[in-house]
């Protein structure tokens, strides 16, 4: 498994959210520190979602607009970061939803020239491809699950679902997923 | 007696670091004599190792500087929505001027001021929601299924708005070509005024619309799919 991504704990959170409210200087740090904090992950996870390296930059950018406008506003029903990944998913499956339908994924993949990084990188394309083509609900299972750094217990308070439901979910995503690859 | 898909969830669990010792036992001992969940053992970790090179290699090469600066610019939108606004209203009293006899353009153009002021009002309104909109219930309880509300809400909304936009245009246009007034020229005011709304039409036609219906098809809403 990969090193795990930035993230940001309740005290942080509690701390960026007392700089938002205070205003002024300390607002325009908090912002910063929440952008610095969690810009790689959401760009993961919009990624995943949108399938496109243009439209994640776009929903990552809808996304740090839709805070610096609601965030001094924000209850704290749920975990800062929760309430952020929620917004997230929107903006993604907005942003998808922008591209007109047939345009094409991003198609360069990591890897080098060699016969070995060509197969690997046919085999990243194609699971890309068969990502592209699930449902979003399915598709925004896998994608949470593949940001480094959540929980379970933390996607489940994104999707507003029961923790044991996230696995099932997760479960049936995962075999549409192969299903989609298989076809 | 477990079957497969409950290993299938478990070999999820041990993916994502949730299994405990007990059940890493049983999964094992599972896996030794079950091809098909070794199958899915690997199509899970293929699946999630490419996923996780894909986001990171992606992550490397963005440009946080110009990420930053678009945000930045996207904030200021709201206020280029307002002067958007300003000049409709300028656009109109245009209108109103160039349709109207000398001697009664200002007397007419101070009549029309209430409705650019609604104009303007209107306008500011919009702008507030739409910074607000990807807000909007972020944190109801099922994440997907408000969010699927809010999309089916947004089709009928942006059909009927086609719908509504047509016949204004219709009308607008007739009264352009058939309209008498002793006061005002109706060719150059209804079609002035059937311009924008001509615009508007189209922008809903051919952008705002499919792009909900996709992302209504998207979520799995049936109605996303036909008009």
């Amino acid at each position: 498994m990969a090193a795990r991504l930035p993230e940001l704990s309740s005290a942080e959170e509690a701390e960026i959210l007392a700089g938002v409210r205070a205003g002024g200087a300390a607002r325009r740090e908090a912002s910063d520190r929440l952008f610095r904090g969690l810009r790689e992950p959401l760009h993961a996870l919009c990624m995943h979602v949108t399938g496109r390296r243009a439209d994640a930059e776009d929903a990552v950018q809808e996304v740090f607009v839709a805070l610096h406008r609601a965030l001094p506003e924000f209850r704290g029903a749920s975990r800062l970061t929760t309430w952020v990944y929620r917004i997230a998913l929107r903006a993604a499956f907005r942003a998808r939803a922008r591209r007109r339908d047939g345009e094409q994924l991003d198609p360069e993949m990591p890897g080098g020239g060699g016969e070995a990084e060509m197969a690997t990188r046919d085999e990243a394309i194609r699971a890309v491809a068969g990502l592209a083509r699930l449902p979003a609900g399915p598709r925004a299972v896998l994608s949470l699950f593949a940001v480094d750094g959540l929980s379970h217990r933390e996607i489940a308070d994104i999707l507003g679902i029961p923790e044991g439901t996230v696995w099932s979910r997760l479960h049936a995503a995962r075999r549409m997923l192969i299903q989609s690859l298989s076809a | 007696m477990a079957s497969c898909a409950d290993f299938e969830i478990d070999i999820e669990k041990r993916i994502h670091g949730a299994l405990d010792e007990p059940g890493r036992a049983r999964l094992d001992e599972h896996l030794a004599g079950c091809e098909t969940c070794r199958a899915y053992q690997a199509a899970a970790r293929e699946a999630e190792a490419v996923m996780s090179l894909r986001a990171r290699t992606a992550a490397a090469t963005v440009d946080w500087t110009r990420v930053e600066r678009g945000i930045r610019a996207r904030i200021y939108g709201s206020v280029r929505m307002l002067g958007a606004a300003v000049v409709a209203a300028a656009y109109m009293a245009g209108m109103v001027w160039l349709s109207t006899t000398p001697a009664l353009r200002e007397a007419r153009l101070l009549r029309t001021l209430p409705a650019m002021g609604i104009l303007v009002v209107l306008v500011a309104f919009v702008a507030a929601y739409s910074a607000r909109r990807l807000v909007a219930m972020a944190d109801r309880e099922e994440m997907l299924e408000t969010y699927r509300g809010l999309v089916l809400a947004n089709v009928q909304w942006a059909r009927r708005m086609q719908w509504a936009t047509a016949a204004i245009v219709a009308f607008l246009l007739y009264k352009a070509l058939t309209g008498r007034a002793a006061t005002f020229d109706p060719t150059v005011y209804y079609g002035g005024l059937a311009l924008p709304m001509a615009a508007a039409w189209f922008y809903l036609r051919t952008v705002k619309l499919p792009r909900v219906e996709r992302e209504a098809r998207d979520l799995g809403i049936a109605d996303g799919a036909g008009r």
